[in-house]
């Protein structure tokens, strides 16, 4: 049987936010670039705002019964004073851990709020010491490496914001974002109110998302869908619109579509010689090239090195001390919401209250570091304000039940579901911080479990850290405070170590010694001259703001490496 | 038939629906797995037996009698959306027969209309559709009372919501009387027929 081979100077495994940057970046200097994703490609024609095909079917992601995950979750403590874990596959807990296959990955679907981490997020170790039971280090590089990259992506990706100075600002080499602020929604203003009567510090939030037509495209047109939603304006800059399709006018760019990478080949000496993909008729093809660089997302991309199996990487590329798929983070923190009932408000202010569209934009950082007494000095987080998903069906699904569990339905269902829908606005709030990496929360292979192609699926364990909850429920005390002050009724709030599938890093951490970490400083493979990973599996602490910023900064500063190496 | 009898035949529904998949609904629903974990204990029905269910293959009735279930649900009320108003079977039948929906939910759905139908008939000699109101609410709050039948009403539920607050292009929510009744302010742009999540 004949195997058809494709060549290129670079091959890129995945099209996300990690991969964007590096495919931009290298077909821009004029090299040959082949670019393998899994998912089909939309463009800006195939995004609307249909809830059907956002978040009811599997159009942005595998249908479950093809490919799913395994997760081994916490199921009490076991007799020998560690715990139990419950396994249970997605599939079966319609709890899903796709984030978006498709061209551009994930960055189609955020709601981009975009935060740079701060200097201290460099160094979690020498700032804040040891956490009993959890796997803090400090990163090889600093903040002032990864500062001019920081700039680089806002300026390329399009971040819209305004800079207002306050105790934990992070230095910035230039003055303010290179667009205003996104339109923002009556409630903004209220929240600055709150939060000066409480003498907190609101801050506007950075947002991925254009204020104004630039780079070829379009302005934000606000229909008010925007997270969990592809962008049919080119507004929102995920790797696709902001990145890609520059990349691919230099004609040196090729992507390939449902190609489903499967195995990184190895040589003799350890480097990737070959990778291996099934495209879209399940044909299997190989691509050789110069340099490889892999950015499926951090739990798939543990899953792909762990899979490529080699004679000098007998446990998998990378993991020859046992480090990859290690210290795998999540997002830690929390949601809450308060009630604003339309009744209670005057007749101008009702409709303020209920527009669709603006942002709020707003978030607190007053507590990214704070001391008390229970914790001593510590790494707190960020809050970050939004109102309710206008996700309809969703929502009126969860009236369905009643407080006892039971269905409801005929008259008393539609008095429901018609005060449920007209009677308040809601605005919510999130709480991002560490989640501590620890030995409980890993990537491996599942022996039993395979996808449709016949590969093993990645198990997830997830454990959590105990301290995270702590600062959670600090912070969310908090953001409930504000709502409090605002006058927001039935407010409440969860914080909980369930780990938010979207939010996702590590698995292979970077460091300066190979039996710590899986990558060099540069986030190339230590003992592999020719394999760089680009997503968010690099970082070994997570900051406590979401990773999509930084995985874009650092996967330009790894371009600038794989530059001088081409 | 006596409530032993009525018992027995809902167990029988419960036996032969796959217990994973059983699961699997009840999971997928975060705030009914939430409300199930604060309830100690369901409705235990312990009088398995072996009889095979007698299941009703009559397609045309089959359509009537969800019908009759979708108004049960969505009744007309004055300037309120109903489920005929909204096209609710005609939405569900079209989901039946579009790719993105589980097969074993069709087939679920589709089996579900005869257990339903065969309660109808085993207690009150009647079709389910030509049942009264009152008869109606007694045989579905009677289903829903094993797990296989709240499962199902669950489901049939959901798609209902779907008919209701769907993008009309799909069929449901005419003309988008879902989203005025309710107030919803749908985005944009919105899919045309070409566009539909399964041609995409």
């Amino acid at each position: 049987m004949s195997t058809e081979y494709l060549e290129a100077d670079v091959c890129v495994v995945g099209s996300g936010a990690g991969a964007g940057p590096v495919i931009y970046e290298l077909s821009k200097a004029g090299h040959k670039v082949l670019v393998l994703e899994k998912g089909p490609w939309f463009t800006e024609n195939e995004f609307y705002k249909d809830e059907l095909a956002c978040c009811r079917r599997s159009v942005y992601t595998p249908d479950l019964k093809d490919e799913r995950h395994v997760i081994e979750d916490y199921d009490g403590k076991s007799d020998t004073g560690g715990y139990n874990w419950k396994v249970t596959s997605t599939k079966e807990s319609g709890s899903d851990f796709w984030n978006g296959n498709c061209v551009g990955g994930s960055s189609n679907f955020m709601s981009g709020f975009f935060y740079r981490l701060k200097p201290e997020d460099f160094r979690l170790k020498s700032e804040f010491g040891d956490i009993k039971d959890a796997n803090v280090v400090d990163w090889p590089i600093s903040y002032d490496e990864l500062e001019p990259y920081y700039e680089k992506a806002e300026r390329l990706v399009g971040i819209s914001g305004k800079v207002k100075p306050h105790k934990y600002q992070e230095p910035r080499s230039t003055k303010d974002f290179p667009y205003p602020p996104t339109q923002e929604h009556f409630i903004s203003q209220k929240i600055d109110q709150a939060c000066d009567a409480l003498n907190y510090q609101s801050l506007p939030t950075p947002r991925a998302i254009l204020s104004q037509p630039a780079m070829k495209r379009r302005s934000c047109e606000y229909s008010g869908f925007c997270g969990s939603y592809g962008c049919s304006s080119g507004a929102k800059g995920s790797a696709r619109a902001a990145l890609i399709n520059h990349a691919l006018e230099t004609g040196n760019c090729t992507l390939k579509a449902n190609s489903k990478v499967f195995k990184i080949q190895t040589d003799s000496k350890g480097n990737v010689s070959e990778v291996h993909f099934y495209d879209g008729v399940n044909a299997v093809k190989k691509i050789r090239a110069k340099i490889f660089v892999v950015a499926c997302q951090a739990i798939e991309t543990s899953r792909l090195l762990l899979s490529s199996t080699g004679s000098k990487h007998p446990r998998g590329i990378g993991n020859n001390y046992q480090q990859l798929g290690k210290n795998l983070l999540f997002s830690a923190g929390g949601s809450g919401t308060g009630e604003f009932f339309y009744d209670q408000l005057d007749k101008k202010q009702a409709e303020q209250m209920k527009q669709r569209g603006p942002f709020v934009n707003r978030g607190l950082q007053d507590w990214y570091f704070f001391e008390n007494k229970e914790l001593g000095r510590v790494k707190g987080g960020t809050i970050d304000f939004l109102l309710r998903h206008p996700n309809a069906i969703s929502r009126a699904n969860s009236v369905k039940w009643d407080d006892n569990g039971k269905l409801l339905w005929g008259q008393s269902f539609k008095d429901k579901l018609h005060s449920t829908f007209t009677s308040t606005q809601d605005l919510r709030f999130e709480v991002f911080n560490d989640w501590l990496p620890t030995d409980d929360c890993f990537v491996s292979l599942d022996n039993k479990v395979k996808d449709k192609w016949g590969s093993a699926v990645a198990k997830v364990r997830v454990g959590y850290h105990d301290h995270d909850l702590k600062i959670g429920r600090y912070l969310a005390d908090k953001a409930e405070l504000v709502l409090k002050q605002m006058g927001a009724k039935n407010i409440r709030s969860s914080v909980s170590g369930s780990p938010p599938p979207n939010l996702v890093a590590g698995g292979c951490r970077f460091g300066d010694d190979i039996k710590t970490s899986v990558l060099d400083k540069t986030c190339r493979v230590h003992d592999v001259d020719n394999l760089y990973i680009t997503d968010g599996s690099f970082m070994p602490t997570g900051g406590s703001v979401p990773y999509t910023w930084t995985i874009y900064a650092n996967s330009f500063r790894v371009a600038d490496v794989i530059k001088k190496q081409l | 038939m006596n409530e032993r009898e009525c018992i027995n035949y809902l167990q029988r529904w419960d036996d032969s629906v796959d217990e994973e998949y059983s699961k699997q609904i009840i999971e997928s629903d975060s705030r009914r797995r939430f409300i199930k974990q604060l309830l100690v204990g369901t409705t235990a029905m312990m009088f398995a037996d072996s009889v095979v269910a007698n299941k009703n293959q009559l397609t045309n009735e089959r359509w009537k009698i969800l019908s009759a279930v979708h108004l049960h649900m969505l009744p007309v009320s004055k300037n309120e959306p109903d489920a005929n108003s909204i096209n609710a079977t005609a939405y569900l039948k079209s989901i039946i027969e579009w790719p993105g929906v589980d097969d074993s939910d069709k087939k679920f759905i589709l089996d579900g209309v005869g257990w339903l139908n065969g309660l109808s008939e085993k207690q009150f000699n009647k079709t389910f559709d030509q049942l009264d109101t009152n008869t109606k609410e007694i045989v579905l709050r009677t289903v829903e009372k094993s797990q296989a039948g709240e499962n199902w009403l669950s489901l049939i539920m959901l798609y209902l919501i779907e008919a209701l607050l769907t993008d009309p292009v799909y069929g449901g929510n005419v003309n988008g009387q879902g989203w005025q009744w309710l107030e919803h302010q749908p985005g944009f742009p919105t899919p045309s027929s070409e566009k539909r999540y399964f041609n995409l």
